[in-house]
């Protein structure tokens, strides 16, 4: 199969900060990679259900990473992570989430987990740390898309994060 | 009070007395003409020390009488004028008796109320706690206590509490018949509910005002925390473009920094500005809000021309009593927020007018710009929120436009029927009527002009 690049959609209102998560991402592997990146949660859904202007596929292929901030003009980013992990769409629920906020409150995280993040992570980003991150969200995700292409009853993925599960700070 | 009072009354008595006294000694078997002479000056001495005797004994009746007579008159103003109603019950619940202060608390004459229910003054939604408390009171030996809702003959209302016991002597007063009776004690005390219920509501304002501070500390640190973010991370990316030798890149991150603090510095200088609202205006005064709306279309006289908007000020907006400043400050922020979202439209309009919703007089900026939709028309005054943060500013001018409002004991909300159909942003005032002073109108210019020397600086 064709494996292409990896898409990551990225989910950040705050223009600076989407400019040093995508340079940080752009040093990460694997290299090959397409940031998508919309400032709201009402363009974030359109996105994901190819609505608008982002209907055609090719242009807005489904990403194999979402990176969701939570506090967003219009809709929220919680509200964007649970239409994600409670749509009847199984390709689109298993999509990983990394939450990317500048909160450290506990109940923003564990809101943020109640609604099925895959992972939080606390701004400003640790480089070295994100890249692992994303990297092995990315390897997972592979894995699962071979399995896939290879039989149609793809197994339910296993909990996509960090080895232990644990939250990447 | 003395014997002279009732003569007349006395003197009867005592003739029927004297009547009643000779017919006994007529039927006396004893013959007068068998006595001896001696004898019946013994008997005659004996007479009149009994009649001495006897007297003696009617004063010191009368005299007990007296003060019986006292002591009732004593304990019946006692009870009449108490300050707590006293009704006495049937088991039935019916009004037997009841003093002065019973009847004014239910507003009916003292006569009137014998042998009626006391229920029928119980307000109908205490009704059936009455029938328990009834009931409670005739199964206890123990006083009751109640707090009841009563309702008068007139309409008018008052919160009651009763003390309530049960009494097994039978008793002869009046309309009780047999059986035991119920001493009902009713005090008014609808002075003592109001403030407890301003006092509740003094708490839930509290534990509001404390979960929007909770909310304002999170929001305000959160988005704070922004440029700071912005800071951080440039700085790496200076260190590895450093590292790298790309100067070019090194002047971008640098410029970032640069942005960053500035945008951290307007944060902090609007989160100032808000603290200052709440506090206690210096002067407050009549203010004709359809002169202020003119000044401060001059004001905004730059960006209204630039998008060409033609500004509609209804000459009758009503005259409220305010801090002249922070009402500039207000309708700066809505005339500034109608222009800046009026979008592609080609004929830009901006009404500001009042209207009567019922007993209110609701002022309104009304625009014909890009609107909003409806799930965001409260989001919208959250601190530092912003729809579309490329347009600008920092998203705190609704919240400031809600504080003034709040301080001047109104409301501010926006109405507008979704995207492409204009905003109507609606708010209403403590208003007072009356001319505007001269003096006045100077004070106003002197205000204006620092506000406008700030909104430049």
């Amino acid at each position: 199969m064709d494996e292409g690049p990896l898409h990551v959609l990225l989910i950040e209102d705050n223009p600076d900060h989407a400019d040093l998560v995508t340079f940080s991402l752009a040093e990460s592997r694997p290299k090959a990679k397409t940031v998508h990146h919309v400032s709201d949660g009402d363009a974030a859904l359109d996105y994901l259900f190819r609505r608008g202007s982002f209907a055609d596929p090719d242009q807005s292929p489904r990403p194999h990473l979402i990176l969701l901030d939570l506090r967003l003009p219009t809709v929220e980013g919680l509200a964007v992570l649970k239409e994600i992990k409670t749509s009847p769409d199984g390709e689109l629920r298993r999509i990983p989430v990394v939450v990317l906020t500048s909160s450290a409150a506990d109940r923003d995280a564990a809101a943020a987990y109640d609604c099925l993040a895959n992972s939080y992570v606390i701004k400003p980003v640790d480089f070295e740390k994100f890249h692992q991150l994303v990297a092995e969200l990315s390897c997972y995700w592979l894995v699962w898309n071979r399995q896939a292409a290879y039989s149609e009853t793809a197994g339910r993925p296993v909990g996509v994060g960090l080895q232990d599960g644990s939250p990447a700070r | 009070m003395s014997n002279q009072g009732k003569p007349e009354k006395d003197k009867n008595r005592d003739r029927r007395l004297r009547t009643a006294a000779e017919k006994t000694l007529t039927r006396t078997p004893s013959a007068p003409g068998e006595m001896t002479g001696k004898t019946v000056e013994r008997v005659l001495h004996e007479l009149h020390v009994h009649q001495v005797e006897l007297e003696m004994q009617n004063e010191e009746l009368k005299r007990a009488q007296v003060a019986l007579e006292e002591s009732r008159d004593k304990y019946l103003d006692l009870y009449d004028f108490a300050p707590v109603g006293y009704f006495t019950l049937t088991r039935a619940g019916h009004i037997a008796e009841v003093n002065l202060a019973g009847a004014a608390l239910l507003g009916v004459e003292r006569p009137k109320l014998v042998r009626r229910g006391l229920a029928r003054f119980v307000a109908p939604g205490d009704l059936d706690r009455w029938d328990q408390h009834l009931v409670s009171v005739l199964h206890s030996a123990e006083k009751q206590i109640c707090e009841l809702m009563f309702k008068r003959e007139e309409g008018s209302t008052f919160h009651a509490h009763l003390d309530s016991l049960r009494l097994d002597r039978p008793t002869q007063e009046a309309g009780a018949g047999a059986g035991p009776v119920i001493r009902v004690a009713m005090s008014d005390i609808s002075e003592r509910k109001r403030a407890e219920e301003k006092l509740t509501e003094a708490l839930a304002q509290l534990v509001r005002s404390n979960k929007e501070l909770e909310n304002f500390a999170y929001t305000a640190s959160h988005d704070l925390k922004g440029p700071l973010i912005t800071i951080t991370g440039f700085l790496r990316m200076l260190a590895v473009d450093t590292e790298r030798g790309n100067a070019e890149r090194m002047h971008v991150d640098m410029a970032r920094i640069g942005e960053a603090t500035k945008k951290m510095d307007r944060l902090l200088n609007d989160l100032l500005e808000l603290s200052r609202i709440g506090h206690v205006a210096d002067s407050l005064e009549d203010v004709s809000l359809t002169r202020l709306a003119r000044e401060v279309v001059k004001l905004l006289a730059g960006p209204v021309a630039e998008r060409g908007v033609r500004v509609e000020i209804s000459p009758d907006l009503p005259t409220v009593h305010g801090e002249r400043a922070r009402l500039t400050q207000l309708l700066m922020n809505l005339l500034g927020n109608a222009v800046k979202f009026m979008g592609e439209q080609p004929n830009p309009h901006v009404k500001i007018g009042v209207r009567r919703d019922g007993k209110e007089t609701v002022c309104y900026v009304r625009d014909n710009g890009i609107g909003i939709a409806p799930q965001h028309t409260e989001s919208v005054f959250e601190l530092f929120r912003q729809l579309d943060p490329s347009r600008g500013g920092t998203g705190i001018g609704l919240i400031v436009a809600r504080r003034v409002v709040a301080a001047h004991g109104g409301r501010v909300w926006i109405e507008s029927d979704g995207p492409g159909t204009g905003t109507t942003v609606c708010f209403t005032l403590a208003q007072r009527a009356g001319p505007v002073t001269e003096e006045e109108q100077d004070n106003g210019r002197r205000t204006l002009a620092r506000v406008a020397d700030r909104g430049q600086s």
